[in-house]
């Protein structure tokens, strides 16, 4: 179990969270419910799938062309910011 | 004799040449104030969604093309997902599962020929700019830069040395360049390399473990930083070491590579494909279409330059790598009807004014025609060699017409054979002396009074002319 | 026009009414307050509305008709009144003047948009979705933005950083979810339509726990543009109504390809008198055993009825076996997780939404930010998705489940070849009770068997309310094991082939006027 409570944290890591202990609790013991009925998919066979499949043909036509426009929403988007100095977004020092 | 062998493999980084960013209308222009060019795209608000530019596909298929690349016709973007300021969305959107192109190769010459393969060739989002202020132990993000288009260019471990890799680096800007993809600007960033280097004993098979440098901003950085991280490497090796897998920065003022992170840590990117954007389907006539817009590449120029031209490898290899110097040759030869002539006055001529005012080929401001002009106002008697070189300058450093040029500086040759006479008449009453020596049979005389006939029309008569005046003239005495 | 007579109107019947200047705008979005007013402390539905500015909208509506209507008899002093209307009505926008809600993942520029969450509780749309952007331009007077579980993830509405909504129709019970505050004010009279979004079901259960019909349209054919995504390759806004011919208009209002959304595709609007014609005779219908098997009395005794009547009606109706749906939710919940967790990326604390304080460096910013900022289900499904995309998982599950995705498309497409659409329950039973659900999130992820085939296949599908009075009647009390659920709507629902929006609103039609009759 002790190696299943590192996955949980290892997993924690790589979504960007840190758990609280009761958190870590009842998520551990949802997920050990959830992720082997998720896993149960393994027993399908899907040699017959494609791997890319998709119901869109023809998309090109959608694609944009290279054409510039002038961004209206910049100063709006800065202003929302948590914290920002001189136009720039402010965070904390990078490890 | 070398007791151990380097192997270095690349991940170029190529900034596109495209108005707009790869997945939104922002401009891509260099140097914006902070945070500037942003939109809810570019700057991961919630529910914008990206839009793929179509030149950017354009782009990369022409470039695979290029590059002798499969092209994935099936292709598709993947999700890159790790935090970090410079990321707004917390995932790059990049190619990892169907790149658009794969397994291709690049012809080198220098230092000598070679093949080296290109693994793979995908497109990307670049990221923003992170700005650390010492002052409050902070960092400001500024993401202007987000969303700019890259291909990014995966060769395989072909390179044995820093030459080879400066060699690839050489060829591979020249062709996108000839592509008009990319500006291929080191110091502005729009082109970055990624070097992957780990050593071997002389024979052995089995490759070492790499490690990946970043930040290399110039060849010369390249090449620098390739000796040194070797030669770490190696004292690493032989002194019984193990080499760490991970990615290393070049500090350009140490001139050391210093770690930056450990790969385990980072390896982590779970990527998958981005349910934003549709598979991409590239068409047989899409390919053909691209292939039929493609350029000449430099390789084809330089053979067809020696083959149908005329010309010897060397000029080949200099007017052909280039797009601006290619271009030029071409058209000068065009208009004069002779390449060698037009290769010699670029080769010499141009390429002086190019060392001299220090400019690049791509900043020249000469029209196309004016060498050409030039050449053949020479060659046809109506200028000297002299006032062809005056002229060629001032096209080149004013971008004058050759034409007005010369009428506003008087280089017209004198060519009137009734104004000639009238000199010539003058001459010859005027140096009775040598005259009469000439006629005696001191023929070197004859040369004098060409001389002072030259004088006489103050350097402008068209010499072969003159010539046959002066001649007739004096056999008439 | 009274009050009380203005509520039972649908929303294009009211446009209609606004249009022939019987009712004023005014007038209705005053009543829809009113209920608001009386209702809202209790049910909240509501996370956020605006009663002045949309009573200002409302009157320049009516001003507007009335000038209009003003000119037209001036320029045309021959024509009776009622011509004169008559005429300039049809070019008039179809939901002109009709108060409408919108779930609060769905950004409208200038207004709040918290997507139930802390992490957006302050933020402000700096634009507009583009459905929301056709719906204003449809004439619509958007009067608020309704509560829905925290970014879509739930199936309750209890999972709001704001706190529950509660079901109209028996406050004990959830609303259904994610879009249960649009279910909830549709069906209380807060609004006379609302927008919802649906990426597992989240338009169809709650119209189905509230009573009301709900479309989830083929995935593409409504913009996602301003959508906040969940998961980007199923979500997909629709309507939630009072009726099927609400939807159908609301769907034509919004449905359309956008330069914004490169995975939109342009999908043939409903012909709403088609609908009203609509033939059963000749149609085939399936019903998979997998969808129906493990449900309550109360949904198979709707499943049963709505087969006899179909059948009645000239259709048949053939029990089929689909295997692959047995995998349904496994692959639902790990194909969407993983995009969720990505999609969930981008609320950092650093360019907008919530930020911790305190801390130190960036990685502490990031932990800190998203631990307060998310609560527990997005929580899970951020681990969970971040489970299935992790290297040593990747392959086993979701490379697998992309596959298992790509058969369950294709077998759709065999049933549809052979089929017209597929009826089947929309949720396993009526309304939990509250906090029921909380208990067993496995559980909860489970019931979503019979909404999430549609969503991962693309389809679009509709919930409409079975007609309870005749199987009430039919049967005996000690049949349920819970009495007050005797009185509750069950929703039942067609799925159709991609883009066979006409065919299921069609039947959906017919059975809704059959019940009625009854």
């Amino acid at each position: 179990m002790q190696s299943s409570q590192n996955l949980l944290e290892r997993i924690a890591r790589l979504s960007g969270l840190t758990l609280s202990e009761e958190e870590k609790d009842i998520l551990f013991s949802d997920l050990s419910r959830i992720v082997p009925y998720m896993e149960r998919i393994s027993e399908l066979d899907t040699s017959v799938a494609d791997a890319v499949s998709d119901d869109i043909s023809d998309n090109e036509a959608l694609f944009r062309d290279d054409e510039e426009k002038a961004p209206s929403l910049a100063s709006e988007i800065v202003k929302q910011a948590p914290q920002a100095k001189d136009g720039m977004f402010h965070v904390p020092r990078i490890v | 004799m070398k007791e151990f062998e380097t192997v270095i493999g690349l991940e170029v980084h190529v900034e596109l040449k495209t108005r707009s960013k790869i997945f939104c209308s922002c401009p891509t222009t260099f140097g914006a104030p902070p945070n500037a060019h942003i939109c809810e795209v570019c700057a991961g608000l919630p529910g914008a969604l990206p839009r793929l530019n179509r030149k950017v596909l354009d782009y990369a298929v022409m470039t695979s093309l290029a590059l002798n690349c499969e092209v994935t016709r099936k292709s598709r973007f993947d999700r890159k997902n790790y935090f970090y300021p410079d990321l707004p969305k917390g995932y790059q959107i990049s190619q990892l599962y169907a790149p658009i192109g794969r397994n291709g190769y690049l012809l080198i010459e220098k230092p000598e020929k070679k093949r080296i393969r290109i693994h793979e060739l995908h497109m990307e989002d670049d990221a923003g700019k992170l700005i650390h202020n010492d002052l409050d132990n902070s960092t400001s993000v500024d993401l202007s830069r987000c969303g700019v288009p890259l291909l990014e260019i995966v060769t395989e471990p072909d390179f044995r040395t820093s030459e080879e890799v400066t060699g690839f680096l050489e060829a591979l800007r020249t062709m996108l360049k000839a592509l008009g993809v990319s500006d291929c600007k080191m110091q502005e960033g729009s082109l970055r390399a990624d070097v992957n280097l780990s050593v071997r004993p002389v024979g052995e098979e089995k490759l070492g473990i790499r490690t990946e440098m970043k930040n290399l901003s110039s060849f010369r950085a390249v090449s620098k930083a390739i000796g040194y991280e070797a030669q770490r490497q190696w004292e690493i090796v032989r002194g019984g070491g193990s080499i760490e897998r991970e990615t290393r920065r070049w500090d350009e003022e140490k001139e050391q590579s210093l770690p930056m992170r450990k790969k385990e840590d980072a390896a982590e990117y779970k990527y998958f494909p981005e349910p934003d954007i549709p598979v991409i389907r590239i068409s047989d006539k899409k390919i053909d279409e691209i292939r039929s817009i493609l350029p000449e590449l430099p390789d084809q120029k330089f053979r067809r330059y020696i083959e149908e031209m005329g010309l010897p490898e060397y000029d080949a290899g200099i007017l052909s790598a280039n797009k601006e110097t290619a271009v030029l040759f071409e058209k000068t030869a065009e208009i004069c009807g002779d390449p060698k002539e037009a290769s010699n006055w670029i080769m010499v001529d141009l390429m002086k004014l190019l060392n001299d005012t220090g400019t690049l080929p791509e900043d020249m401001k000469i029209r196309e025609a004016s060498l050409g002009e030039i050449i053949v106002m020479v060659k046809e008697g109506k200028i000297s060699r002299a006032s062809g070189k005056e002229l060629l300058k001032a096209a080149f450093t004013e971008d004058a017409v050759p034409k007005e040029y010369a009428d506003s500086h008087d280089l017209w040759l004198v060519s009137d054979p009734e104004v000639l006479k009238v000199a010539v008449e003058k001459v010859i009453s005027a140096n009775e002396k040598a005259v009469g020596e000439y006629l005696s049979g001191k023929t070197k005389n004859f040369r004098f009074l060409l001389g002072q006939t030259m004088r006489e029309t103050r350097g402008k008569a068209d010499p072969a002319l003159l010539t046959g005046i002066l001649q007739k003239k004096l056999s008439e005495l | 026009m009274e009050k009380k007579e203005i509520l039972t109107l649908s929303a294009i019947e009211l446009a209609e009414n606004i249009r022939e200047q019987k009712v004023t705008s005014e007038e209705a979005v005053r009543a829809v307050f009113e209920n608001i007013d009386e209702h809202e402390c209790k049910i909240h539905a509501y996370l956020d509305f605006w009663k002045e500015e949309s009573l200002k909208k409302a009157r320049e509506i009516d001003e507007m008709l009335a000038n209009r209507a003003y000119s037209e008899t001036a320029l045309n002093p021959g024509n009776s009144e009622a011509e004169g209307l008559a005429d300039p009505g049809e070019e008039l926008p179809p939901l002109l003047g009709v108060p409408v809600a919108v779930k609060d993942n769905l950004m409208l520029s200038g207004r709040k948009m918290t997507c139930g969450s802390k992490m957006l509780q302050d933020y402000i749309a700096p634009y507009s979705a583009t459905c929301i952007e056709k719906l204003e331009k449809a004439g619509a007077v958007i009067i608020g933005k309704t509560n829905m579980d925290e970014f879509g993830m739930g199936a309750s509405t209890e999972h709001s950083f704001f706190g529950a909504t509660l079901n109209p129709k028996d406050t004990n019970r959830v609303p259904g979810g994610s879009s249960g505050g649009s279910a909830a004010a549709v069906a209380y009279g807060g609004a006379f339509a609302a927008l919802g979004t649906d990426t597992g079901g989240s338009i169809r259960q709650p119209a189905a726990f509230c009573g009301l019909v709900g479309l989830r349209p083929t995935y593409g054919s409504v913009s996602r543009h301003g959508l906040t995504s969940f998961a980007s390759s199923m979500d997909v806004a629709g309507p939630v109504t009072r009726g099927t011919r609400d939807a159908a208009a609301l769907f034509n209002i919004v449905t359309g390809p956008d330069e914004k959304d490169q995975t939109s595709i342009s999908a043939p609007k409903v012909d709403l008198s088609k609908m009203e014609s609509y033939d059963l005779t000749g149609k085939r219908i399936a019903v998979p055993k997998q969808l129906i098997s493990g449900g309550s009395i109360e949904n198979r005794e709707a499943i049963d009825r709505t087969s006899e009547f179909l059948k009645n009606n000239g259709a048949t109706v053939d029990l089929i076996d689909m295997p692959l749906l047995d995998y349904a939710v496994a692959i639902y919940y790990i194909l969407s997780s993983a995009e969720a967790s990505a999609n969930l990326s981008r609320y950092d604390g650093i360019r907008y939404g919530y930020r911790a304080s305190g801390a130190e460096d960036i990685t502490e910013l990031y932990r800190k930010t998203r631990s307060e900022g998310f609560g527990t289900e997005v929580k899970r499904r951020i681990l969970l998705g971040n489970y299935v995309l992790s290297s040593e998982h990747f392959n086993d599950c979701y490379r697998q489940a992309e596959r298992a995705r790509d058969m369950l498309k294709k077998a759709f497409a065999d049933v549809f070849s052979k089929y017209d659409m597929i009826l089947c329950p929309t949720a396993p039973g009526v309304a939990p009770l509250l906090h029921e659900i909380d208990k067993d999130p496995l559980s909860a992820y489970i019931a979503d068997l019979c909404t999430v085939p549609a969503s991962l296949c693309g389809l679009p599908a509709v919930s409409l309310p079975f007609a309870r009075k005749e199987a009430d009647s039919a049967r005996k009390e000690e049949d349920t094991a819970d009495p007050s659920a005797k009185a509750l709507p069950v929703g039942i629902q067609l799925i159709g082939p991609r883009f066979g929006e006409q065919e299921i609103l069609g039947a959906a039609r017919f059975l809704e006027k059959g019940g009625q009759k009854r």
